[in-house]
């Protein structure tokens, strides 16, 4: 073969292995399967990512995806939103619009490229995205963007997710990795149909992926089964990484765990002076839970949150000198500063990585170490318990964890390295709502009396932001809406914070004068006793017949009502008492009528788990029990 | 600049800047052992001192803003904290543009001692957010519960026509604010205040600032090199808190505003400084030209719409029909352009686009119509005596048939012919016309007429079957239309919802909703859905407003500052009809007629009930009707006591015994 011709056959091999667009492949609407076009507001046609992965320190990311967006509501499919940051780089950006019958119409324009600052919940960060959209409006139409990044570190690897969104079908995604043979690559896939394939070729490992024909999902709702709800791809790790220059290694959990610790080694040394404050504050405690109670206060009074995530600094945290000078730091700085604080009154604690909210495709696996967190908080292990503790919050007592901690697995950094554990899990007695009302009932057919509502766990947690420092007028205002009258004035309202070991409370009284929905007339008194809301029956657009679902919270509703009426009465029909149990929960409903107190009590309590389909309308039937105008209406005979 | 001339400039600035209420170390010390204000007992937090400045300066044939903020805060809770994180937005000009003299400092008390915590110097970030738009973050130290934070900056900007609006009222109290400003002679400004309080004017600054009066004002024109002075101090600022049933809430806000009238530098020419100058810059305005352009393409789909049709009203509204539900509004293809053909072949454009086409194809029908400048309750209302241009974001159609005007919106297929959404109504409008008219955009222009029919009947002894039939008002009907287009078009979701705001344990039989697509129509909702029945075998009782038309008293608080503001003027009409199980008979006599007033029955609710015993049938009739949109605060316990007074009315219970 000629130079010329070997020159010619290189060319037009580089050209298609290269997936050169435009009037080489066409994307019409017409060639989408029907079968995709269900529930979709956008078909992914073609999403093609490369991974090349050149060592711990640098891997190269090179993405093509084709997305036709059928309707407005697909919109946001068809733009291209790609992050960067001192971790990253995009190193070209590259866009081409379609009409519907496949034909270039567009292409784009460096100008049309907005970069913006991607502050999220950050106070400063140094994330950054680049923007783009066509703003076509002709539907459907096609977009495609090609998109070269570079990470410089290889830490968080970032996953491949084949399907972007609900509504969104996937005609086909693929994936390739390319690595060094020695090169410890991990990956695990998830819901994926066919599994990974790894070969060897010139050297080099390829791990492929694919999914083809995905129909677009339909919302979640709030009973989906977590495992449900993740969506299809591969999470990729690797035993070796490196960290803005520090190199790591993720081979098993305890070596992350280590990593972690090592990078924030030696950053927990106070100054003299917060030292002195130290011992003062600690030096008569009479046991460590005491010092640790007390320098919890310290630090939830004295410091403030705020996020600053700057290069290595989403992973190194400031120096506990930092945060003596200034008092305020993020979840890893403050938490490193109480570690430190704690330190030096002679009790060890650990900081630990915890993820939360959901992960997007697997959550974590004490088999597979890969970096899946995005938050701190700090573990004290004492001989008999861990304490942990929240510090970024003010409020959270120190031994209990929220609701976006508790209930997970976490990687607990000690110089021995890593060790996963298991944050606590509340179950109803500690998620608890006991609500207690004593009133009179007058012949105007108003009650007035007393109330009291204590929040526990879950609850607190809801609570709290309402009433805690609320304003006086708003604290009203709130608390106008807790009960079930259509219509109250309260007075004497109050509010305070109580702990009952580690478990947060709320408690709340206040005298009220409410409208009941009675009628009294001669011998006879209808009265509906229901004086307090129920939290709304999850919704749920699934068959939930054939499906699970998943009532993710324990916790448990105690009410007590207690009625001195205006007359001695019995009642004209037995009372409708309730005793009904499920797997998911039960309800327990008693009358009691005493001359002239009438007593209604209730618990109604539901258990997280798993259920099969066919329990979903026992829930629903539990719930029509305790909220039935026929459970809570009493018709009384006067004695 | 003459030696002399430099040295004055220089002194009175000087007395400018020591002669401020800028607090010193011993009453920062004081307040820092205060832990509640008078002035709001409630408060998270209570700005001490705060002082805008702006010097206004020729530099290089330009002029140049030099804006001095300084603010004083003292925390008192935890949730105040975020007024310690300070970002200065400013956007990138071609001349200077940053923040400059960035100084901070904590205060705390350290024992009895004050411990001053400075922001150290650099200790700040910069960011560019988006375009030319820029920020600077900077966070100050030891802030917590009790501490007291300063700090102070310089922001340079090119001098715009519109001067800072001074928002006198803000979420935390104020016990002094100053605002002041330093200015060429050549420029004239003109100045208006929303507050209740009256302004004083003072011979001086020192007395301005000292005196027991709360809205003080200096003036010293000539006062050197060129240049004038207006002083202005307000004391003492209750803050101003979100109350339920108020449509625009920046519209009570106490600010004032200032808006320069003309510079006579050299041969410039003076600004846009009444309406009538408004009007005329906006008639010659391209979008307002094309809008009353005679276009030959137009006619043949004007044609098409409207045939042979002569009636006015009647070509209106199907033009408005066909533009309306053919143009998209949203980012615009071709921002800025308003070529009447462009924007009728995209079928596309921003809001201001679609309605221009609409315009000119009234007129091209034969019609009179024209653009019509609004505000919207996003944003402040235009006052009628201050053109601050910026403040009309939106653009209408004002129709005159038979020398009334119509308003039209066409940039939501959900839009009725006739009424516009409900953020348009917010006051002052102007229609662009040869001579320009002003027009007051108000609630009461709305009236919303509802009905329901409800059937009840009780196939057995513990069900009963609940048949609704809703019809909603023009205007509610438009709002649910965009609701169900939000639900994504699920109606099962939208009748779910529905149906759990009437009876949490009912169970949908059946469902309808009829004239989804026909926005000039009313929405009607049939239901039909079982519930538990209320009673047993031996009684049953009814509630004689099954489906409450208030829930809740929606006017909870005890007391109320602003006024009360409905969004529309509103009927509602309920018909029930109980049939009940056989052999029922009421225990005792039916309730009488009720009926509530009040405000010269403005506000009004009626009820009747009704026993036709050999249909064992129960018939209740409801009419709750506001006619009014503003109640005065004086009012609101009256407001308060008449809706507790119809939910007493509400919760009426009827028991029948079984024989």
């Amino acid at each position: 073969m000629s130079l010329k011709n070997i020159c010619l056959l290189a060319l037009v091999t580089f050209i298609f292995t290269n997936n050169i667009h435009a009037g080489e492949q066409k994307f019409p609407v017409s060639a989408i399967p029907d079968s995709l076009l269900k529930n979709a507001h956008a078909v992914m046609r073609l999403y093609d990512a490369r991974y090349v992965i050149n060592g711990p320190a640098e891997y190269t990311v090179s993405e093509r995806y084709v997305v036709t967006v059928l309707d407005e509501k697909g919109t946001g499919f068809g733009n291209c939103t790609e992050y960067y940051s001192k971790g990253n780089s995009i190193d070209d950006l590259n866009g081409f619009l379609y009409n519907k019958e496949g034909e270039e119409v567009k292409k784009i324009k460096r100008r049309d490229i907005v970069d913006v600052a991607a502050y999220g919940s950050n106070f400063v960060t140094d994330y950054r995205a680049l923007l783009h959209t066509f703003g076509a409006h002709q539907y459907p139409y096609t977009t495609e963007y090609e998109v070269e990044k570079t990470y410089y570190s290889t830490l968080s690897l970032a996953s491949w997710t084949a399907v972007p969104g609900l509504h969104c079908s996937v005609q086909q995604a693929t994936v390739s990795v390319e690595y060094p043979l020695d090169y410890p690559l991990r990956f695990r896939s998830k819901s994926l149909p066919v599994q990974p394939v790894v070969a060897t070729r010139d050297g080099q490992h390829i791990l492929t992926a694919s999914l083809m024909g995905f129909k677009a999902l339909k919302d979640f709702d709030e009973i989906s089964v977590d495992a449900d709800m993740h969506m299809p791809g591969i999470v990729l790790a690797c035993d070796t990484f490196s960290l803005f220059g520090t190199n790591g290694s993720m081979a098993t959990w305890k070596d992350f765990g280590r990593f972690f610790y090592q990078l924030n080694d030696g950053r927990d040394v106070l100054t003299p002076q917060m030292k002195a404050t130290v011992h003062q504050l600690t030096d008569t405690c009479t046991s460590n839970q005491q010092k640790i109670n007390v320098l919890y206060q310290y630090l939830q009074k004295n410091t403030r949150y705020v996020s600053i995530q700057l290069g290595i600094g989403g992973w190194q945290t400031f120096d506990a000198t930092f945060v003596c000078e200034k008092k305020y730091g993020d979840c890893k700085a403050l938490s490193n500063f109480m570690k430190a604080m704690l330190k030096e009154a002679g009790i060890v604690s650990y900081t630990t990585l915890a993820r939360v909210g959901s992960p997007d495709l697997l959550p974590m696996n004490p088999e597979f170490p890969y970096n899946i967190f995005n938050h701190a908080i700090l573990c004290v292990p004492t001989p008999t318990d861990t304490t942990w503790l929240e510090c970024t919050s003010a409020s959270t007592p120190a031994g209990y964890l929220s609701n976006s901690t508790s209930d997970r697995k976490v990687l607990v950094g000690t110089p021995e390295g890593g060790v996963v554990v298991s944050t606590p899990t509340y179950g109803p007695e500690t998620n608890v709502l006991i609500r207690k009302a004593e009133l009179v009932l007058n012949d105007k057919n108003e009650l007035s009396g007393k109330v009291s509502l204590n929040y526990g766990g879950l609850f607190w947690e809801r609570e709290h932001a309402n009433v805690i420092d609320a304003p006086r007028a708003a604290l009203d205002k709130h608390l106008s809406t807790v009960l079930g009258f259509s219509d109250y004035s309260i007075a004497e309202a109050t509010a305070r914070t109580a702990t009952e070991g580690k478990i947060p409370f709320i408690k709340e009284t206040m005298n009220i004068t409410a409208t009941a929905e009675a009628n009294a007339s001669g011998s006879s008194l209808m009265l509906n006793t229901r004086m307090f809301p129920l939290l709304p029956v999850p919704s749920s657009r699934a068959d939930t017949s054939t499906s699970k679902f998943q009532l993710h919270k324990s916790y448990c509703m105690k009410d007590t009502v207690i009625i001195t009426l205006n007359g001695n009465y019995a009642p004209s029909t037995p009372f409708k008492d309730v005793d009904i149990t499920y797997p998911f929960g039960s309800y327990h409903l008693s009358y009691t009528i005493n001359g002239k107190t009438l007593t209604k009590t209730s618990v109604y309590t539901i258990k997280a788990g798993i259920y099969s389909g066919d329990q979903f309308a026992n829930l629903k039937k539990m719930r029509g029990e305790s909220i039935g105008t026929s459970r809570n209406m009493v018709v009384l005979g006067k004695l | 600049m003459r030696l002399k001339s430099l040295l004055l400039l220089g002194f009175a600035l000087l007395l400018l800047s020591n002669a401020n209420a800028q607090l010193t170390n011993t009453q920062i010390k004081e307040y820092l052992k205060t832990s509640s204000f008078p002035i709001d007992a409630d408060a998270s937090a209570v700005v001490l001192y705060e002082r805008i400045s702006i010097d206004i300066a020729n530099e290089d044939g330009r002029y140049v803003e030099t804006r001095n903020i300084h603010k004083t805060i003292k925390i008192l809770k935890r949730d105040a904290l975020s007024a310690a994180n300070v970002k200065v937005y400013f956007p990138k000009d071609d001349y200077k543009n940053y923040v400059y003299k960035l100084k901070g400092a904590t205060y705390n008390l350290d024992g009895d001692s004050m411990k001053e915590t400075p922001l150290p110097k650099g200790d700040y970030y910069k960011d560019k957010l988006v375009n030319e738009y820029y920020e600077v973050s900077f966070t100050l130290p030891e802030a917590r519960e009790g501490s007291i934070i300063d700090y102070s900056y310089d922001l340079v900007s090119p001098a715009y026509g519109t001067l800072p609006v001074w928002d006198i009222q803000d979420e935390y109290p104020k016990l002094v604010s100053e605002y002041s400003l330093l200015y060429p002679s050549v420029i004239s400004f003109t100045s208006i205040a929303y507050s209740q309080k009256v302004m004083k004017v003072f011979p001086s600054k020192e007395e301005a600032m000292s005196a027991k009066d709360e809205f003080c004002k200096y003036v010293q024109n000539s006062y050197a090199a060129g240049k004038n002075y207006t002083f202005w101090v307000r004391k003492n600022i209750t803050p101003i808190k979100a109350e339920p049933f108020v449509i625009n809430m920046l519209n009570h806000k106490e600010r004032m505003e200032l808006q320069v009238l003309l510079y006579n530098y050299v041969t410039k020419i003076p600004y846009n400084n009444t309406w009538e100058k408004y009007n005329q810059g906006e008639w010659d305005d391209d979008y307002a030209k094309n809008a009353r352009k005679t276009y030959e393409f137009l006619k043949e789909p004007i044609h098409k719409i409207v045939k042979d049709d002569t009636n006015k009203l009647s070509k209106a509204k199907a033009i408005f029909s066909y533009v309306r539900a053919n143009f998209k509004t949203g980012e615009s293809p071709n921002p800025g352009d308003y070529n009447v053909k462009t924007i009728f072949d995209n079928k596309r454009g921003s809001w201001w686009q679609v309605n221009t086409v609409l315009i000119a194809m009234l007129n091209n029908a034969g019609l009179e119509a024209y653009p019509m400048t609004i505000s919207t309750t996003d944003g402040i209302s235009a006052a009628s005596n201050f053109p601050v241009r910026h403040r009309l974001v939106h653009m209408v159609c004002a129709l005159v048939i038979d020398d009334y005007y119509i308003y039209l919106d066409a940039g939501n297929k959900n839009n009725v012919f006739g009424i516009m959404p409900l953020y348009c109504y917010n006051g002052y409008a102007r229609v662009i016309s040869q001579k320009g008219e002003a027009v007051m955009l108000s609630p009461d222009l709305l009236e919303d007429i509802s009905s329901e029919q409800i059937k009840i009947t009780c196939p057995g002894d513990t069900v009963q079957l609940v048949e609704i039939t809703h019809r909603y008002g023009m205007i509610t009907s438009s709002i649910m239309r965009k609701e169900l287009e939000k639900e994504k078009n699920e109606e099962t979701n939208f009748i779910d919802k529905l149906v759990r705001e009437k009876s949490e344990d009912a169970t949908m039989v059946t469902h309808k909703l009829e004239n989804t697509d026909l926005p000039d129509t009313n929405l009607v909702v049939k239901l039909t859905y079982k519930t538990k029945i209320n009673g047993d075998i031996s009684s049953y009782f009814m509630n004689t407003s099954c489906d409450k038309i208030f829930p809740k008293n929606p006017f909870l608080a005890a007391k109320r500052v602003l006024p009360v503001e409905f969004q529309y003027r509103s009927t509602i009409k309920r018909y029930l009809n109980v049939t009940l199980p056989s052999g029922c008979t009421p225990v005792d006599s039916l309730p009488n007629p009720v009926i509530i007033t009040f405000g010269d029955n403005n506000m009004e609710y009626r009820k009747s009930v009704a026993w036709f015993p050999e249909m064992s049938t129960v018939s209740v009739n409801v009419t709750y009707k506001n006619n009014q949109v503003v109640y005065e605060n004086d009012k609101y316990d009256y407001i308060r006591d008449f809706y507790a007074e119809v939910i007493r009315d509400e919760n009426k219970i009827i028991a029948f015994k079984r024989k």
